[in-house]
């Protein structure tokens, strides 16, 4: 399909426009046109793929990833690990909605056509058709370019996960061959150069060059179309209308198309805000809104600015919400069911999260399948921090009759409710997490350590160590060491050696192993001392207790760690005066007692009052009391009591 | 207007009776009680000597809740156990006490006498226990029968074949209120089947349930004018409570909290009395008005 007249002249009216400063080293850039048969739910693309060798090797083949066959069948690998999806791969086999990808020619600069296998580099499954391998007809040479050109048609997979089409609602995520990345020795974990472009699973999915694309998508004349990067321009031609976008320093390009869009722009920051949403949805812009302003000002106020010109947010429609609640370089999912009260603020938290995504994922361009921690971890950390800030900490995801859940108390809760927490550390790829614990621990376990850092080292604090990490490696590819390195350069810049030589220690627990945290306060005892008596200087002078005067005390109060992890913490002791001491507590030893005499009885104590090791799996030992603590109690216990009452009295109306 | 007369009436009637309506309130509350102290005492054992519960705020901790659960939730199940067994306890007493309620407000102007409810109370125990058993089925036929209507309606909930979420909403729309209409409609029938059984203090129920159907069917205007009065002013209590209960929650007061729920159980005790009590003076107008047994 030869490119348009009018698309040409938008791309080099964008090569002429004042130059825009480069973000990224744009290692793999790609010119695509692509044709939607809305009738046969096929694409038809052609695609030139720009790529710069960013190595010292002699790179002799391409890897391309091909997602959509993993809608092939029921034997790719996805489809064999796609238990989380049940009820949408249910529908596609239901449906023989199945997709693919078939290259139908793939040549490189020089004409040659070149050659193509499927490999299996993670299972050796022979049914799995993801990962396309092209050996060169001539090698890229250190620094050296390619240019490869492919023809590809692709079965578009019906509501399938993430991507798909349902009725005439189509998003397209992996939609089309999308080369690997190349490692050279010593990037991430790389021994020797090599092809990082593992087979599509069921969890996780980013990990790719930056680079510049430019798209052309035809499509029927009345569809309207979202897309990463910016719209260039429309042109009409015999009922099918094409547009043009171009997305610059990004790792991935998405769209999604349907006749029902309505549209609903905004500006913030310069940044122009579009909506995408069935007409019922129309309602809900200004919600969608106010929380991608806010993690706008969040984000930007940490790590810098939102850099692109544009974000796209897309409301799929109940039959497209296969492609809920998912990033792409500057656009995003989200998803509602207009039923639902405004206080179930789970759009604003997925915008808030996807959002976040374009920082961690799409400018800190880690690799989620290898290490999916290090992007939804501290996306889903943002999150939490950002839904707290803008809704408040105990309301801040649902409010709703009465319940209240906060954002933060939702990953404690998502964490620690695992049947088995310690089921995985996170040395494991995101599809080779047991149970389907993955989200659990590389989401919701993240989430709580990096509150507990923040809760060692301040807010303040780790917003700025996350700013150094952000700045370091925007544009690059870091893995978990890089964060950690820079965790530990900042930590000693701002505190010395107040937290040990470095914070290993603290990510060997949290990363490396799956030990968890619980302190408690074992016991108050407070037991009368005598005043001294007895011979102490002279042996005629026998000190005899004193009469009756004010009864001393000796005070102690043991604490125990129950669980293997340990961190310093605080440990608030209250005396009967209403006085209090704070102790510091480096939190190793399996017991530690603290003692006072003269100071009165201990009524309290309490580890970590404020509340700063989130990974603490039990709030409610961590204070002791030696009265009975009466108002909790009796609190719960009349709600119970008045639930009971209103249980008997309905049940009553049976009669 | 007969309906509302009935509803004046059946106030009357219920605020002659006060030392019932206390009665039956306190009988709420002392089987609730017996069901809620194991809980009260489990309570005191895992989070007694916490600080934990005490600096929460006023409404729902999710955060105190899932750590309870998590962590001593263990021992909740037999506390739920057996307040499942008291709830069965209770609707046994209701059908017991129902006898008693229904006597006395058959009595209609009568000053109210203990010994009219107690001897009410055991004498027609069975026979509203069997009919409680026959509408409880039927009323759970109803119930599936709507769900079953919805589940096909919505295509057997295949979101993806639908348009919007409205899809799954719409048919709620007009399935809802008939369902709640034969709801409505059962417990008519089955509220002056009682009233019929003990005034008639007939052994057998088929002719009752037959009256009973027969009544609603040829008065079914004014009985449902009533029963939709009655349900407005239980609604309206509801209102009432939801508005207090915010502010009195988020002050923080459990105990003002807990004076405010006694007031909402005593009004919904009330709202059930006055159902009865009105529906027992359609009843008798109904009957005497078309001079027929009834």
């Amino acid at each position: 399909m030869p490119p348009k007249p009018f698309l040409l002249f938008c791309f080099l009216l964008w090569g002429c426009r004042p130059a825009f400063s480069q973000l990224s080293p744009r290692t793999a850039s790609y010119d695509i046109q692509v044709r939607l048969d809305t009738a046969e739910k096929k694409l038809y693309g052609r695609q030139a793929l720009h790529w710069a060798n960013p190595s010292a090797d002699t790179v002799r083949e391409l890897q391309y990833h091909l997602y959509l066959n993993a809608f092939r069948n029921s034997e790719s690998t996805f489809m064999r690990e796609a238990g989380n999806f049940g009820f949408m791969i249910d529908a596609m086999r239901e449906n023989c909605g199945w997709g693919w990808t078939e290259v139908q020619r793939i040549t490189d600069g020089d004409g040659n056509r070149l050659a193509m296998e499927y490999i299996a580099p993670d299972d050796g499954n022979p049914a799995d058709r993801t990962v396309l391998r092209v050996p060169l007809a001539r090698p890229v040479l250190p620094g050296g370019t390619i240019r490869a050109e492919l023809e590809w048609t692709s079965q578009i997979p019906r509501a399938a996960a993430r991507t798909g089409y349902n009725q005439d609602y189509y998003f397209l995520a992996q939609w089309f061959p999308k080369v690997g990345v190349y490692e050279p020795a010593g990037m991430r974990f790389a021994q020797a150069g090599q092809w990082n472009c593992h087979q599509y699973h069921a969890e996780g999915e980013y990990y790719s060059d930056f680079g510049v694309y430019n798209v052309a998508i035809t499509l029927p004349a009345g569809f309207t179309v979202g897309a990463s990067g910016v719209l260039q321009g429309v042109e009409e031609q015999g009922g099918e209308k094409t547009w043009a976008f171009r997305a610059e320093d990004v790792i991935d390009f998405t769209w999604a198309a349907s006749p029902h869009f309505k549209e609903i722009k905004e500006t913030h920051n310069g940044v122009q805000l579009r909506l995408l949403a069935y007409p019922y949805h129309e309602h809900l812009a200004e919600r969608y809104f106010r929380v991608i302003k806010f993690a706008m000002d969040f984000c930007g106020s940490r790590f810098g600015p939102y850099p692109y010109p544009g974000l796209t947010i897309v409301d799929p429609p109940l039959h497209g919400m296969f492609s809920s609640a998912m990033e792409y370089p500057t656009l995003i999912s989200t998803a509602n069911l207009c039923f639902l009260p405004a206080s179930v603020r789970t759009s604003e938290l997925l915008l808030a999260h996807e959002f976040v995504h374009q920082y961690f994922m799409q400018m800190v361009a880690s690799n989620e399948q290898e290490e999916p921690w290090l992007d939804e971890g501290i996306t889903n950390y943002y999150e939490a921090r950002i839904m707290d800030e803008l809704f408040g900490p105990q309301s801040s995801t649902v409010d709703w009759l009465g319940f209240r859940m906060g954002n933060l108390e939702s990953n404690r809760g998502e964490f620690f409710g695992l049947d088995n927490p310690q089921i995985a550390d996170y040395g494991r790829f995101s599809w080779q997490f047991p149970e389907g614990s993955g989200h659990a621990i590389s989401y919701s376990k993240t989430t709580l350590w990096l509150r507990t850092l923040e809760g060692l080292l301040g807010t303040e604090a780790l917003d700025e160590v996350m700013g150094a990490y952000f700045r370091r490696w925007k544009f690059r590819h870091p893995c978990g060491q890089d964060f950690i390195d820079v965790v530990n350069e900042e930590v000693a810049k701002k505190f010395g050696n107040r937290f040990g030589e470095n914070m290993d220690w603290f990510f060997g627990q949290v990363l490396y192993s799956t030990e968890l945290c619980d302190y408690a306060v074992a016991s108050i005892a407070n037991t009368p001392v005598a005043p001294p008596a007895g011979i102490f200087e002279e042996t005629e002078d026998c000190v005899r207790p004193e009469g009756k005067g004010e009864p001393r005390f000796r005070a102690s109060v043991i604490v125990h760690r129950l669980e293997g992890l340990y961190f310093p913490v605080e440990v608030r002791i209250t005396f009967e005066d209403g006085q209090t001491i704070t102790e510091q507590w480096d939190g190793k030893a399996r017991s530690r007692e603290f003692v006072y005499e003269g100071r009165g009885r201990a009524v309290a104590a309490e580890i970590d009052p404020e509340r700063r090791i989130c990974l603490d799996k039990n709030f409610i030992n961590n204070s002791r009391a030696v009265a009975p603590q009466k108002t909790g109690v009796r609190k719960y216990f009349l709600q119970f009591l008045f639930w009971m009452q209103n249980a008997m009295q309905g049940l009553s109306m049976l009669v | 207007m007969i309906v509302i007369t009935a509803y004046t009436q059946g106030w009357n009637a219920v605020f002659r009776n006060g030392r019932m309506w206390l009665a039956l309130y306190l009988f709420n509350l002392l089987l609730a009680l017996l069901a809620a102290l194991p809980f009260s005492g489990y309570l005191s054992r895992t989070i007694g000597s916490s600080l934990a519960a005490e600096g929460s705020p006023g409404g729902f901790d999710y955060t105190l809740f899932n750590d309870w659960l998590r962590e001593y939730g263990q021992g909740l199940a037999p506390i739920l156990d057996a307040s499942l067994g008291f709830l069965l306890l209770y609707l046994l007493l209701s059908v017991f006490l129902m006898g008693g309620i229904l006597l006395v407000f058959l009595q209609f102007a009568e000053p109210f006498r203990w010994g009219i409810f107690w001897r009410g109370c055991p004498r027609f125990f069975w026979r509203l226990l069997r009919l409680t058993v026959y509408f409880l089925l039927v009323q759970a036929a109803v119930l599936s029968l709507f769900g079953l209507l919805f589940y096909l309606t919505t295509g057997g909930f295949a979101i993806f074949e639908m348009e919007t979420e409205m899809e799954l909403v719409q048919p709620l729309y007009y399935l809802l209120p008939v369902y709640l209409l034969v709801a409505v409609l059962v417990f008519m029938v089955q509220d002056y089947a009682k009233i019929h059984v003990v005034q008639e203090d007939r052994k057998w129920l088929a002719r009752p349930l037959r009256q009973a159907f027969g009544l609603v069917f040829r008065n079914f205007g004014s009985f449902f004018l009533l029963y939709l009065l009655n349900i407005a002013t239980l609604l309206l209590l509801f209102g009432i409570y939801w508005w207090g209960s915010g502010p009195l929650s988020s002050a923080g007061s459990p105990a003002l909290l807990f004076l405010w729920g006694q007031l909402f159980i005593f009004g919904r005790v009330g709202l059930r009395l006055l159902n009865l009590a009105s529906a027992a003076y359609l009843y008798h107008r109904a009957v005497q008005h078309s001079g027929t047994e009834a």
